[in-house]
């Protein structure tokens, strides 16, 4: 089967995954701890949500690993969170973005990358797959193993 | 409030939404999921796969509305094999995706904003290189676009 034709694989290590669930009147926060990370200039690499069974919003994001007492004590402090039902906070990951401008109109890719990095046992944390990229979150200890998978299945041109 | 330039903003139309919820954290099952619409040619326009709790993850998927049928007769004869508590469809969805240049975290908090003046609740919000999307009933899309054009300002 032909390589997915790629411009680039980027890597941002040394991540901290959210994983933040909250009722509605909890998530009317979220825009202004938001805007206080940005006002610390401490970057967002990564973010999706989505409403689970319950109707409760969860919400997974990545920041620096370095920001995070800071950006747990806004979370917490800001929608008065406790317990890991709540928060929790997976340490030591990498965000890996995969960028073509046209992946968004081939069917499948998605699923090649998946299958390959269950090939080499890579766990991922969370995913995100819209218009021209993939971004996945895994342990920072499988990067090697992932990066083997997507050069089994991936080309990049200047590579 | 000084508006934040974006490079550009994009709306899908004529989506559907599957939440396949509460599937077992097995990397085995979300790839036969998705290998399985993969072979049948159903292109997903999006893919949020994150813990929800400490043993399962949610996946939600879209689709262009025409596909929908197929999708979900495909997912639901993998939910008795794999312990998939709930599929859950829903039509008329619409996607939304805002092109920033930089300083993402003030984005997506304005991002959140703007669903938040315009009263309406994200059905899920997704990330890519160079977009946040969000996902939401078609028929708010109008009043989300209005609340975006409040904080940010599209060239030309």
């Amino acid at each position: 089967m032909a390589k997915i034709k790629l411009h680039n694989i980027l890597q941002v290590s040394d991540q901290a995954l959210f994983s933040i669930h909250m009722d509605s009147r909890r998530a009317e926060f979220l825009p202004s701890i938001l805007f206080a990370l940005s006002q610390e200039e401490m970057p967002i690499t990564f973010v999706v949500q989505s409403i689970g069974r319950d109707g409760t919003s969860a919400l997974s994001l990545t920041t620096a690993q370095q920001n995070l007492d800071w950006v747990r004590a806004a979370f917490q402090e800001g929608l008065d969170l406790q317990g890991p039902t709540f928060l929790n906070i997976r340490q030591d990951v990498v965000l890996i973005t995969i960028y073509g401008p046209h992946l968004g109109e081939i069917p499948g890719v998605a699923s090649r990358i998946f299958a390959a990095l269950v090939d080499e046992g890579v766990e991922v944390l969370a995913h995100s797959s819209s218009i021209n990229s993939s971004l996945i979150v895994i342990p920072q200890n499988s990067l090697a193993k992932a990066q083997r998978a997507l050069d089994r299945i991936c080309e990049i041109p200047s590579k | 409030m000084k508006k934040i330039k974006v490079a550009g903003l994009r709306q899908v139309l004529n989506l559907s939404q599957i939440e396949v919820l509460s599937l077992p954290r097995r990397l085995e099952i979300m790839d036969e999921a998705l290998a399985l619409l993969a072979e049948n040619g159903i292109n997903l326009e999006f893919i949020v796969a994150h813990p929800h709790a400490r043993e399962t993850m949610d996946l939600v998927l879209g689709v262009q509305r025409n596909r929908i049928a197929a999708t979900l007769g495909l997912l639901q004869g993998l939910k008795g094999e794999f312990g998939i508590e709930e599929i859950r469809a829903r039509d008329e969805v619409g996607m939304v995706s805002l092109f920033p240049h930089g300083n993402r975290a003030a984005v997506i908090g304005h991002f959140f904003s703007a669903f938040q003046d315009a009263g309406v609740k994200p059905l899920a919000i997704t990330f890519s290189l160079s977009a946040i999307s969000g996902l939401t009933e078609e028929r708010f899309l109008p009043d989300i676009l209005r609340a975006l054009s409040e904080y940010f300002e599209l060239p030309g």
